[in-house]
């Protein structure tokens, strides 16, 4: 991009000076913390070169498994809470024509409620043996598909991704909502004109003229689901055993056990993950939208 | 024509519904049950209180010193507000 401005470069150093201080110096000087031991147990700060970062990525912690728990999460609440958004979106877009704000508030409700409450909310719906939803599942004759949600272990990851995206669907819908209005009536005539039924016409007009929403929408969900933590806290903190355990409850944990030069290292991680989806971010939003 | 338009919007609708209730039954869970009784309020079902327990809303607003916690959220909310504009005010 060509540098293009009436005013001086040094203009900005004020700003920059600022900048400096209170964003670039304590985040690289916390990475510094990463390569020291760091802790609560003695006032010694010894340097241990990669030693947190060794620890974190060997085979017999558990560390790995927060990495892949992450990743995990991120994807699939990326998926779920685009296509279930999406389909909401051209839902109350197109096929329902009355009531349409009911059901936009009606969904929109669980936005709005504080994490923490639906975390304590849903331990109570998804509780094995008297929650509501087994209770339900039960009632009507399902007995096989009641799981035991935020207590099996194999499970437990999956059951808060539900809740998770259950809460985050509405925004996503509102987001994308007003996606198909913008795109004229015309493209769809011309395409019946030429033979093109609904699926047609949803893969080839609507989905590429949603991109920028979509892709707007991936970035944040992606964001979102990087740092996520509050949900987790609230639901299994972790548990059990480790099988929920993410980065940000990782850091969390490492910190209020006084591990913190582990702490540093792993939120050292997470801001470079971060970094690397932001960029890709930035260069994704700078990309031109679809010529129309 | 017509009838296939019918049904199509019906299930439309039908979809909507659903959406919507899945959305909006635990919300309902958790005012329904913040009005019942301790013991009743254990289930955690969806049936309607017996009778309307609203000294839960009082014991929470005093023991849980909701006044301190309210007036702690708004000066953050507000000193947080009013830091983060500030700089872009115009000289």
């Amino acid at each position: 991009m060509k540098f293009r401005s009436r005013y001086p470069v040094y203009f900005a150093v004020p700003a920059l000076i600022l900048y400096g201080i209170f964003f670039i110096v304590p985040s690289l000087g916390g990475i510094v913390y990463a390569f020291t031991d760091w802790s609560s147990y003695s006032d010694e700060v010894n340097f241990v070169g990669m030693k947190n970062f060794v620890k974190l990525f060997s085979p017999g912690e558990h560390y790995l498994g927060y990495f892949s728990n992450t990743f995990l999460f991120t994807g699939v609440t990326i998926v779920v809470k685009t296509v279930v958004g999406l389909g909401l979106a051209l839902l109350l877009n197109e096929g329902v024509k009355k009531f349409v704000n009911f059901y936009r508030v009606m969904i929109y409700v669980p936005v709005v409620l504080p994490m923490l409450v639906v975390g304590l909310m849903f331990k109570s719906i998804l509780n094995p043996a008297t929650g509501l939803l087994n209770t339900f599942l039960r009632a009507i004759g399902l007995d096989s598909i009641a799981m035991s949600w935020l207590v099996d272990p194999h499970i437990a990851l999956y059951s808060i991704m539900a809740v998770d995206s259950w809460k985050g669907v509405g925004y996503i819908m509102v987001i994308l909502l007003a996606g198909p209005q913008t795109i004229p009536e015309d493209y769809y005539e011309a395409a019946q004109v030429d033979g093109a039924n609904g699926w047609w016409q949803f893969w080839f007009i609507t989905l590429p003229l949603l991109m920028p929403a979509l892709s707007i929408v991936t970035v944040l969900n992606m964001l979102y689901g990087l740092r996520i933590f509050d949900i987790i806290y609230a639901t299994t903190n972790g548990g059990p055993g480790y099988a929920t355990e993410v980065l940000q409850t990782g850091i969390f944990k490492a910190f209020s056990q006084g591990q913190y030069g582990l702490g540093t290292a792993l939120s050292s991680i997470l801001f470079v993950i971060l970094l690397i989806a932001g960029y890709r971010v930035i260069r994704l939003l700078e990309q031109k939208p679809l010529d129309q | 024509m017509t009838r296939k338009k019918n049904i199509h919007s019906i299930a439309a609708h039908l979809v909507a519904i659903t959406a919507s209730l899945i959305a909006i039954i635990p919300v309902y869970l958790v005012c329904v049950n913040s009005l019942k009784s301790a013991a009743q309020a254990s289930s955690m079902d969806i049936g309607l209180p017996v009778e309307l327990h609203l000294e839960n809303f009082m014991t929470v607003i005093e023991q849980g010193k909701l006044t301190t916690s309210f007036v702690n959220s708004m000066l953050y909310a507000s000193g947080a507000s009013i830091i983060a504009t500030s700089p872009a005010i115009p000289k």
